[in-house]
């Protein structure tokens, strides 16, 4: 075979070992939550007691699957996804989170989170059978603020405009109402709870003020006199249902970043918020406490149980087709525990104290395996009862704590692991190979480079044609080459020995010679713009004179200056000032005609790419003739 | 019969005036802007608030990536949009990586210059916060075609060589799902592998901060949705800069950059005038001279 036939073969391969790469995926095979579950929401369905969840098949792909009570234990059915992310509306194309399913009129509803691909959460709903098996996805929910109008959704912002970034959700049905409680980010304020109701769900209305925000927590002590921490600030899943006279609030605060050690910390509290305005601390029976991070939770209709996904950072992290965190749905009965047997004020703040030791100390964990000692369990039961002196708990304690950690030990049941994982493809995993090479290849390109120079100077200087120029470069080749290298070998990597005085040296050069060179020579342009602008810019025909005044406007636009020369003009000449013309400009005309030139290269260079990699292009090979 | 010499005016010597004043007079206006302050209010555009806005929603469990193709040539205009987006990510406690390539080999000794006092002053940790990566050998896309599968496999060390399973934030970053955004620093338009290898395919949003010369061509791109934020020069980081209440190098170096384009927009109109004036003058003087015959 000639050399340029084996050739064309390679190059044939290698462009169809890349395209597959991008083209395939990087897995195959396995169950639609092979990668991760999340967002848990029990229902009442009409086979019984359903609990329907988002399982992810990668990071960019989700859907929501069902899961049946059957022969003692919980099973996916039907196997399949029950609800899909959508494909052409974009409100929930890269995925799907929080989920709640309620009781509708005919069947049942479901509220989720679906993301955008610019991760942007919308409130979206569905319509399921009373089984929960078929749904049909419904428009958005709508919000409003003004009384005497409908909510206005655009597509910027399909929910209407909410008074900030929506992160949870809950909804409950009272009487004719649909209830909800949105838990929304606003921008230099934090999270906050806000209350919105109506007959239908094109058209709930917010409340005027959020019902709870970071204030509302300063200063509030519970039962047992300590400050209660601000669920807010941590906040890693909500949930809430109506109760008589308010709302019972559930929260899952990630304390990990407030103590010293970042000990993984994570908390279930709960509190009632009365229609007064009064907030009262409820104490929750059972505490979670491990490495795992609650990621969201639902309390079951019957308010029994709380059904939540953990989620646990893996060490080591496993191949990267696969979650870097272990996640889990668990069911975590509320009611009996320490906190429920205790009647009294002071009973209720005993009961906190061992809970929150037993918590601390790793005795409780349902999913964790991190048992971290006394003092740190200490410093822990600090953070989660917001700094007060937990150390100084009476002895007595300890046995309730012991008695606390069993029973808690024992309260969760892991109810979902993930499903079976998808196969990595041996195309992906080469890829690295495959781009090793290329890195390789790559790198001879600056030595090639650099023997050019080298024999393009060297002759110079051999011959005596003006050998000073030639001599300054290998003066600098050399001083570069020699500095960076031992910068990089020459000592240790904290800096001491002879290590030091290399880089100081490369800094030296990169810092005092080859900066201000290029930047002087990259300079200069502008006094060539400045001669070529005064005496080459002439209006010679009408082309020119566009061409000039374009080049003035948008010149002048991108300017601060020249925004501001036109800022004071009223709003109805808007289209007099710089900025919008330059603008308009810029990305109507501009980009009309520079996105036509675009396409027109891509296509071009599509062409003689697919002529290259199929060799019907001999220009590339035709050095080797010549050699032949 | 000798010609007399023709009377030269003024717009005439000014129409061919030796080019060397118009450098001197530029010259010396850059040198007293270098002593004076001239308060110039910047307007944020679009392009830019879309982008501070992202960084506000950002969470803080995926990495950013900022890909750092700094030269000396650029780096007056590409400091301020490389440091005004490091603070804001640093200021909110969103770790980021400086992505690398041999071919623009100066953007991470650049990284290196202008992070290390930033994270001093807001007592953040390399490792930590932030790291900056070894160089990689571009190749067309390929590499980021691998970087989005394997983090670790394709760029394997930072600058100083420490593994990047060993740095602390880069622990659980496999592969381009971990990342929530990726910014592009550099002087020209580059960024279409960047949209066509990652972006289009994984959906991960991409912003770039370029020379205002050289902006006209990402402004397509923010059309068709595929940017979400472009810092367009200085003007881009002095309007970033004000959003976060400071003044940087972008707002210094924009009062400059203004009064130079009006200088270059001044000599224009300024050599036009001359032209016409010259123009009409000779077209008048011939039009006597025809008569007078």
């Amino acid at each position: 075979m000639s050399k340029r036939g084996a050739l064309k073969i390679l190059a044939f391969l290698c462009g169809l070992y890349f395209i597959l790469d991008f083209v395939l995926p990087a897995k195959l095979g396995g169950d639609f939550d092979g990668y991760a579950v999340d967002s848990p929401a029990p229902a009442t369905t009409s086979d019984g007691t359903a609990i329907f969840y988002v399982g992810r098949y990668d990071q960019a792909r989700s859907a929501v699957g069902r899961l049946a009570y059957s022969g003692g234990q919980w099973r996916r059915w039907p196997d399949k996804p029950v609800i899909q992310r959508s494909l052409f509306v974009s409100d929930d194309q890269a995925g799907v989170e929080q989920l709640d399913v309620l009781a509708g009129g005919s069947g049942l509803e479901v509220l989720y989170i679906g993301v955008n691909r610019d991760q942007v959460g919308t409130l979206c709903r569905a319509e399921g059978d009373p089984s929960g098996v078929s749904w049909q996805k419904k428009d958005p929910v709508r919000f409003g603020t003004d009384p005497n109008s409908a909510p206005e959704p655009t597509l910027e912002h399909p929910n209407g405009k909410l008074p900030g970034e929506l992160k949870f959700f809950a909804a409950a049905r009272v009487g004719d109402q649909w209830q909800m409680l949105l838990v929304l980010n606003q921008m230099g304020k934090g999270l906050q709870v806000w209350r919105a109701s109506g007959k239908d769900w094109s058209d709930l209305r917010l409340d005027k003020e959020p019902l709870l925000t970071s204030k509302s927590f300063e200063g509030l002590k519970g039962p047992n006199g300590w400050n209660i921490p601000d669920p807010l600030a941590a906040l890693t899943a909500f949930d809430a249902r109506p109760i008589p006279g308010g709302w019972q609030m559930y929260f899952a605060s990630d304390y990990t970043t407030h103590t010293t050690g970042n000990l993984p910390v994570n908390k279930i509290s709960s509190l009632e918020r009365r229609e007064n305005g009064t907030i009262v601390p409820v104490a929750v029976a059972r505490h979670l406490q491990t490495a795992s991070k609650v990621t969201a939770m639902r309390v079951t209709p019957d308010a029994k149980s709380l059904a939540l996904s953990a989620s646990r950072k893996l060490n080591p992290p496993p191949p990267p087709e696969y979650s870097t965190k272990e996640t889990q749905l668990v069911l975590l009965p509320l009611q009996g525990g320490a906190a429920e047997a205790a009647a009294t004020d002071e009973a209720i703040a005993k009961a906190e104290v061992a809970a929150n030791i037993a918590v601390a100390r790793g005795t409780a964990a349902i999913l964790g395996t991190t048992v971290p000692g006394p003092a740190e369990a200490v410093e822990i039961a600090m953070a989660i009862a917001g700094g007060e002196a937990v150390a100084a708990a009476p002895a007595n304690v300890a046995a309730a704590a012991a008695e606390a950690a069993e029973t808690a030990a024992t309260a969760g049941e892991v109810i979902k692991n993930i499903g079976a994982k998808p196969t990595p493809t041996y195309v992906s995993r080469g890829i690295q190979w495959a781009n090793t090479v290329l890195q390789v290849i790559g790198s001879f390109a600056v030595f090639i480079a650099m023997i050019n120079l080298v024999m393009y100077h060297g002759k110079r200087v051999i011959r005596k044609q003006k050998p000073a120029y030639s001599l300054v470069f290998f003066v600098f080749l050399l001083g570069m080459f020699l500095f960076s290298l031992m910068a990089k070998t020459g000592g240790t990597a904290s800096g001491a020995g002879s290590w030091a005085g290399w880089q100081v040296g490369f800094d030296f050069l990169f810092n005092n010679i080859v900066q201000p060179m290029t930047t002087a020579v990259f300079s200069m342009i502008t006094f060539f713009m400045i001669s070529a602008a005064y005496r080459s810019f002439r209006v010679r025909s009408l082309e020119a004179a566009m061409l000039m005044v374009a080049a003035c406007l948008v010149m002048i636009g991108q300017m601060p200056i020249g925004q501001w020369l036109g800022a004071g003009l009223p709003e109805s000449l808007y289209m007099f000032r710089m900025t919008w013309v330059s603008q308009k400009l810029l990305t109507v005309i501009n980009a009309c005609a520079s996105q036509g030139v675009t396409i027109g290269l891509m296509v071009g260079g599509l062409s003689i790419t697919l002529r290259i990699w199929l060799g019907l292009d001999n220009s590339v090979y035709s050095g080797l003739e010549e050699k032949r | 019969m000798a010609e007399t010499p023709q009377k030269t005016g003024m717009w005439e010597r000014l129409e061919h005036c030796d080019p060397r004043y118009l450098y001197l007079i530029f010259a010396l206006m850059m040198v007293a802007l270098e002593f004076l302050t001239v308060a110039i209010p910047v307007p944020v555009p679009d392009t830019v608030r879309s982008l501070y806005d992202r960084i506000e929603k950002l969470p803080k469990d995926k990495i950013v990536i900022i890909d750092c193709s700094l030269d000396a040539g650029y780096i007056a205009e590409g400091r301020g949009t490389f440091e005004v987006f490091a603070e804001h990510l640093l200021r909110r406690g969103i770790p980021f990586a400086v992505f690398t390539n041999t071919t623009f080999y100066q953007g991470q000794a650049f990284a290196l210059k202008y992070l290390t006092p930033m994270a001093a002053r807001l007592h953040k940790e390399y490792g930590k916060d932030y790291c900056i990566w070894g160089a990689v050998v571009l190749q067309n896309g390929a590499e980021l075609q691998a970087l989005a599968k394997d983090v670790h496999n394709t760029v394997k060390v930072d600058y100083k060589g420490t593994p990047l399973a060993d740095i602390p934030m880069m622990k659980n970053v496999t592969d381009i799902h971990n990342v929530s955004l990726v910014y592009r620093v550099a002087y020209d338009w580059q960024g279409v592998q960047w949209l066509g290898f990652i972006q289009g395919v994984y959906g991960t949003p991409f912003a770039c901060g370029t020379a205002a010369i050289s902006s006209s061509n990402a402004y397509n791109f923010i059309r068709s949705g595929q940017l979400c934020g472009l810092l367009a020069g200085a003007a881009g980081s002095a309007a970033y800069e004000s959003l976060l209440d400071e003044k940087g190098s972008g707002t210094r170096v924009v009062m400059k950059q203004s009064f130079a384009v009006l200088y270059v927009v001044g000599a224009i109109i300024l050599g036009n005038i001359a032209m016409f004036l010259v123009k009409a003058r000779k077209t008048g003087a011939a039009r006597m001279d025809s008569s007078t015959r």
